[in-house]
């Protein structure tokens, strides 16, 4: 079982910051939208289903390249921020 | 602009090897001689004739004769919003208002803002894409994505219809000519209906002459 240790929480209570919290809503919010990205995937395989037409297959290339560019900015938030 | 699919063809009654292939391509080839519509497509897609296309739950004998979506000026709204959304972080930069923030968190949110911009975009022309109204030889069909998440299909068949009726009217409407087709029905659905879609009077005309049509060949007992 984890134990914690009261001195420890509020040193990083203490050594929180503006932007250490930001980044942590960033960070937060960009796994929440990467879980909407693969819906929208999900969503536009249902909708290519629904009604057969020319641009379906690049409205799928663009679901996924949507998605790539929510784990390439997801990725980018770790690193940098 | 308008794009014609096969601009110069004869009419689809008058092309060869469509007649005799079956009673339903007859009546759609009637139908459209007698309205001046040939096969094509235009405004983007909102307006199909014969569009070739299949949709989901679609028998073996039922062919789509329009295929509707709303007119693409209905989706201007959005567009500027979006435009609005693309220019909005380099005009809040430019402001200063942002001066004490890191550079790493500047370019960081900008790419959030732009990929929220982008999911909004694609949600937008996905609904209007995806969102159509199809008349076949046998029923109307209402396909509505009213989320990302749901979807309602709505059938109405062509001989369980009433009088179609058309809904018009006010500048813009007027001016891009669509407005919306309400079609009652005697089913469990009272009415079905494809709201700010191009020419409602020819939809009407062509849905109008297909259930007359249907009901002509099962009078005489075909």
């Amino acid at each position: 079982m984890i134990k914690i240790d009261p001195n420890n929480l509020v040193d990083i209570i203490r050594n929180l910051t503006l932007f250490g919290v930001i980044k942590g809503f960033f960070v937060v919010g960009l796994v929440m939208y990467l879980a909407f990205s693969l819906v929208i995937v999900r969503q536009i395989k249902s909708m290519t289903e629904a009604v057969e037409d020319e641009f379906n297959g690049i409205i799928s290339i663009l679901a996924w390249m949507h998605l790539l560019l929510a784990i390439g900015v997801l990725v980018l938030a770790i690193v940098v921020l | 602009m308008t794009d014609v699919y096969s601009a110069g063809d004869p009419p689809a009654a008058a092309q060869p090897g469509r007649a005799g292939k079956g009673w339903w391509k007859e009546v759609i080839d009637k139908v459209l001689v007698d309205t001046g519509e040939e096969p094509r497509k235009s405004l983007m897609g909102a307006y199909c004739v014969y569009p070739g296309s299949r949709f989901i739950t679609q028998q073996e004998d039922e062919e789509i004769v329009l295929l509707l979506r709303a007119h693409p000026i209905t989706n201007i709204g959005w567009v500027l919003l979006t435009l609005v959304m693309l220019i909005l972080p380099g005009i809040l930069l430019s402001t200063g208002i942002f001066a004490a923030v890191p550079g790493k968190f500047i370019l960081v949110g900008r790419l959030t803002w732009y990929l929220v911009t982008l999911m909004y975009a694609m949600e937008r022309f996905l609904y209007w894409h995806y969102s159509v109204f199809i008349v076949t030889n046998e029923r109307l069909v209402d396909i509505d994505f009213e989320n990302l998440m749901y979807r309602t299909i709505t059938y109405a068949n062509l001989n369980h219809i009433e009088e179609p009726a058309m809904m018009t009217g006010g500048f813009i409407r007027s001016m891009f000519q669509y407005g919306d087709v309400v079609v009652t029905t005697a089913s469990e659905q009272p009415t079905i209906e494809a709201l700010g879609v191009p020419w409602p009077q020819k939809v009407v005309d062509i849905i109008s002459r297909l259930a007359e049509e249907l009901e002509k060949r099962r009078a005489k007992g075909e």
